[in-house]
C-alpha cells in the first residue's frame, strides 16, 4: 500500500501510529524470538553485529552501565608498537616521536563513507572523554586518491588534532604489514571507480610505544575510554618481544623490502605469492624461500619470476612456494645484492581444488545449451562472454582459463558477487582467455525468475561446484566467490576466495602469457586493454 | 490494516569533505504478517542514493558494495547502522550541516514509496 507525499503533520501521527505498531511488535517479536530459539536457525550475521562486543551503535547512544571487561581488548602478548613512518598534510609523521602521550592508530581511506568515519566518529568521541592527552592516527591505505593535498581536505573534517597519513604504496603496505593490517583494492561497476577493503580495527599504543590494546570495528566509544584510562594504570611494560609475538618488522637485512600484493596465500603445494619491491632500483630477486616464524627454511629455495603486466606501472614478483600447513610464515627473497624477508599468513584450502593439480572436469553448461542465460546465470544483465566457453572447451584449445564462482542473487557471503564485477573489467583486458562463470547453487527458473533450490542457509551445490571443491573448508569458508586461475595444460595455479584484490589476477595471468609466449608465439600480438578501462588492441592465444 | 514498514531514528553522517558521499542509517520494520524489501531511494539533497552494504570477509577485511534489496521480514527490525547496511547519498546538491534533517524517499516492493525525515548528525 503505497503513502502519498507525506507533510510533517502527516508525519508526526504516522509516527504516533507507528509507535503504538513498534510496541505491539515488539511484544511480538519476544515472541517470534522466543519459538526461534526453539526451533532454531540462526538469522545471517550481519557485520556490525560482531560476537562479544556491544552491537555497532552510533556513538551517541547511551553507553551501557556493565562495566567494561577491558582484559578482552589488552593485547595478550605486549610488544613494541610497529613505527609509522609516512607523510600526511602536517609532514613527515613518526609514531615514535609521539611517545609519552597515548595514541590511536586506524586504517582506512577517505573516500569511505560508513566504516571509516564511524571509527573516526568513535574514536574522537573517546579521546574527548578519556579527558586526558591521547591522540588519533589514520592511515590511508589508499595512497592514489589519498595524496597530501587531499588528505589536507580530509582532516578539516576530523576531529581536531586526528592525523591523516598516507606514502607510497610501497611504505602503505609495509606499515599495514606490520600492524597486521591487511586491505586490498575492490573494482566496482564502473570502469576506474573502486573501493578498499581493509580491517578496521583501532589499535591502542601507550605513552611508552607499546602496543597495549585493540578495538575491533563496533567496539563503542565509552569502552574505548574505558580501556584507555585502565592503560594508564597498568604498569610500564618490558617493551621486548614476547616468546611467540609476531616476529619484528624489520627485515634482518634491508637490501630488499619486499611487501607482499596476494590477496589470498594457500598452504599446500604450488602457491603463487605476489610481491613487490620497495626501492627505485631494486636488484631483481633471484630466488625466494620459505621460512617458518623461527627463521629456519623450510624446503628448497624456487626461482622468483619477475612479472610486468602492461600498462601497470612497477614489476611484480611472482615465487611459486609449497607451504606445509596454515598459519604464519616468512619468505626470504634473495638477489644479488642481498635479501628481504616479509610475513604472510597461509590459508587452509580444504577441498577446493588443488594448485599444481589438474582442474576438475566436471563439465558446464554453456549458452548454446539452454534457452535463455538465466538458467546459466542470477545476473540481470550478463555478459555473453562469460557463458560460451566450457573448460574443456578451452583446454582443447590449448588456453588457459579463468573459472568464476559467483552469484549475483543468491549471496552466502558479503563479498558475493564482486567476483563477477571484477571478471567483467578483467574480460575487457584479456579479451583472448576464456572466462567462465558458474553459478555454485543449484536453482530453477520459474517463468522468467531464478528461484532457489533450498534455502541461504541449506543450499544445494552443483556437482561442478562440489567438482570444484568450493564450500569444502570448515565453517567459515562458503561456497563463494572464488576465482581460479588454470593455464593452457589444464593445472590449477592461483585461487581466491572471499575479498579479492584486482591486481592478483591481472600478474598471474599476465606471469602465464610470459610462459606461454617462451613456448608458443601468440597469433597477434599487442598490448593489452588498461586495467579497469575498456580498451583497444588484443593479445590473442593460439 | 498495516500501513508500510516502520521508519524509526533515520540519521545521515555529513560527509568527509568536498564531493564525498553521506551516509545514512535507519531502522525499518515491516509490519508482521506482510514481509517486504527495500528496493531503492533517493533524496532531492543528493543526485543519487544507492544501498550499500559493508561487510567482513573471511580475513577480517571489511569493504562495502552496492545491494538491491534489503530484505525485511515481517515483523522484524531491521537496521540499516554503521558497518551494515547504509544508504549512499551521492553528489550532494548542498551541504549537509549537523542539526538539519533532510528528506529521503525510500521505496518498498510492496509498499510503494515512503517518505522520512532525516536528522543530520555526526553519529
Amino acid at each position: 500500500m503505497s503513502v502519498p507525499t507525506a507533510g510533517p503533520e502527516d508525519e508526526a501521527a504516522r509516527l504516533d501510529g507507528a509507535f503504538r505498531i513498534v510496541v505491539v511488535l515488539a511484544l511480538g517479536l519476544l515472541v517470534l524470538t522466543a519459538i526461534r530459539l526453539v526451533v532454531g536457525g540462526d538469522p545471517p550475521l550481519r557485520a556490525g553485529a560482531l560476537p562479544n562486543t556491544a552491537p555497532a551503535t552510533g556513538p551517541t547512544r547511551s553507553p551501557t552501565s556493565a562495566p567494561v571487561d577491558v582484559e578482552a581488548y589488552l593485547e595478550a602478548d605486549v610488544r613494541a608498537a610497529p613505527d609509522i613512518e609516512l607523510t600526511g598534510p602536517a609532514g613527515p609523521l613518526s609514531l615514535a616521536a609521539m611517545r609519552g602521550r597515548p595514541v590511536l592508530v586506524f586504517f582506512g581511506y577517505t573516500h569511505c563513507p560508513d566504516v571509516c568515519p564511524a571509527t573516526i566518529g568513535t574514536v574522537g568521541l573517546a579521546i574527548d572523554a578519556y579527558a586526558g592527552d591521547a591522540e588519533a592516527v589514520f592511515v590511508s591505505v589508499d595512497p592514489e586518491r589519498d595524496t597530501p593535498d587531499w588528505l589536507a581536505e580530509f582532516v578539516r573534517f576530523m576531529p581536531p588534532g586526528f592525523r591523516a597519513v598516507s606514502g607510497t604504496p610501497a611504505d602503505v603496505r609495509a606499515t599495514a604489514d606490520a600492524w597486521g593490517v591487511r586491505y586490498a583494492r575492490v573494482e566496482t561497476d564502473q570502469p576506474g571507480v573502486y573501493t578498499m577493503a581493509h580491517t578496521a580495527d583501532v589499535f591502542v599504543v601507550d605513552r611508552g610505544g607499546t602496543l597495549r590494546a585493540r578495538f575491533p570495528f563496533g567496539t563503542d566509544a565509552p569502552t574505548m575510554t574505558a580501556v584507555l584510562a585502565a592503560i594508564d594504570d597498568l604498569p610500564p611494560a618490558d617493551a621486548s618481544v614476547a616468546p611467540n609475538a609476531p616476529p619484528p618488522t624489520e627485515a634482518p637485512t634491508t637490501a630488499l623490502s619486499p611487501v607482499l600484493v596476494s590477496s589470498s596465500v594457500w598452504s599446500g603445494g604450488g602457491s603463487p605469492v605476489i610481491f613487490r619491491l620497495d626501492s627505485a632500483e631494486p636488484a631483481a630477486p633471484i630466488e625466494a624461500v620459505l621460512l617458518g616464524t623461527d627463521g629456519v627454511a623450510v624446503g628448497d629455495p624456487v626461482p622468483v619470476v619477475a612479472v610486468r603486466p602492461e600498462g601497470v606501472a612497477g614489476v611484480s614478483y611472482v615465487a611459486t612456494l609449497d607451504i606445509p600447513a596454515p598459519g604464519a610464515w616468512r619468505v626470504e627473497l634473495r638477489s644479488a645484492a642481498g635479501v628481504g624477508v616479509v610475513d604472510l599468513t597461509a590459508l587452509d584450502p580444504g577441498g577446493s581444488a588443488a594448485l599444481g593439480e589438474p582442474a576438475p572436469a566436471a563439465p558446464t553448461a554453456t549458452a548454446a545449451d539452454v534457452e535463455s542465460l538465466t538458467w546459466l546465470t542470477t545476473d540481470p544483465l550478463p555478459d555473453p562472454r562469460l557463458y560460451d566457453t566450457t573448460p574443456a572447451d578451452a583446454l582443447a584449445a590449448g588456453q588457459p582459463f579463468v573459472f568464476v564462482v559467483d552469484s549475483y542473487r543468491f549471496k552466502v557471503t558479503q563479498q558475493c558477487g564482486q567476483a563477477m564485477v571484477m571478471a567483467k573489467q578483467l574480460l575487457d583486458r584479456w579479451t583472448g582467455v576464456p572466462f567462465i562463470h558458474h553459478e555454485p547453487l543449484r536453482y530453477s527458473v520459474v517463468t522468467t525468475e531464478p528461484v532457489l533450490e533450498g534455502t541461504l542457509e541449506n543450499p544445494r551445490l552443483t556437482d561442478v561446484a562440489a567438482a570444484w571443491g568450493v564450500d569444502d573448508g570448515g565453517d567459515d569458508r562458503k561456497s563463494m566467490p572464488w576465482i581460479f586461475v588454470v593455464d593452457r595444460h589444464g593445472t590449477v595455479r592461483a585461487k581466491y576466495y572471499g575479498v579479492i584484490g584486482s591486481a592478483d589476477v591481472d600478474v598471474i595471468l599476465t606471469q602465464l602469457a610470459d610462459e606461454d609466449r617462451t613456448a608458443l608465439r601468440p597469433v597477434q600480438d599487442g598490448p593489452l586493454a588498461p586495467l579497469a578501462a575498456p580498451g583497444s588492441a588484443v593479445r590473442v592465444w593460439v | 490494516m498495516t500501513a508500510g514498514p516502520t521508519i524509526a531514528d533515520a540519521w545521515v553522517r555529513p560527509p568527509m569533505g568536498p564531493g564525498q558521499p553521506a551516509a545514512g542509517y535507519m531502522t525499518i520494520t515491516a509490519p508482521s504478517g506482510s514481509a517486504d524489501a527495500l528496493v531503492g531511494a533517493s533524496s532531492p539533497a543528493a543526485g543519487a542514493v544507492e544501498i550499500h552494504e559493508t561487510s567482513a570477509g573471511a580475513d577480517g577485511m571489511m569493504g562495502m558494495h552496492p545491494v538491491e534489496r534489503v530484505e525485511l521480514p515481517s515483523g522484524s527490525p531491521v537496521a540499516l547502522e554503521p558497518g551494515g547496511y547504509h544508504l549512499m547519498l551521492m553528489d550532494l546538491t548542498g551541504d549537509l550541516t549537523a542539526g538539519d534533517t533532510i528528506e529521503l524517499m525510500l521505496e518498498f516492493e510492496n509498499s510503494g514509496e515512503v517518505i522520512v525525515r532525516a536528522a543530520i548528525r555526526e553519529g
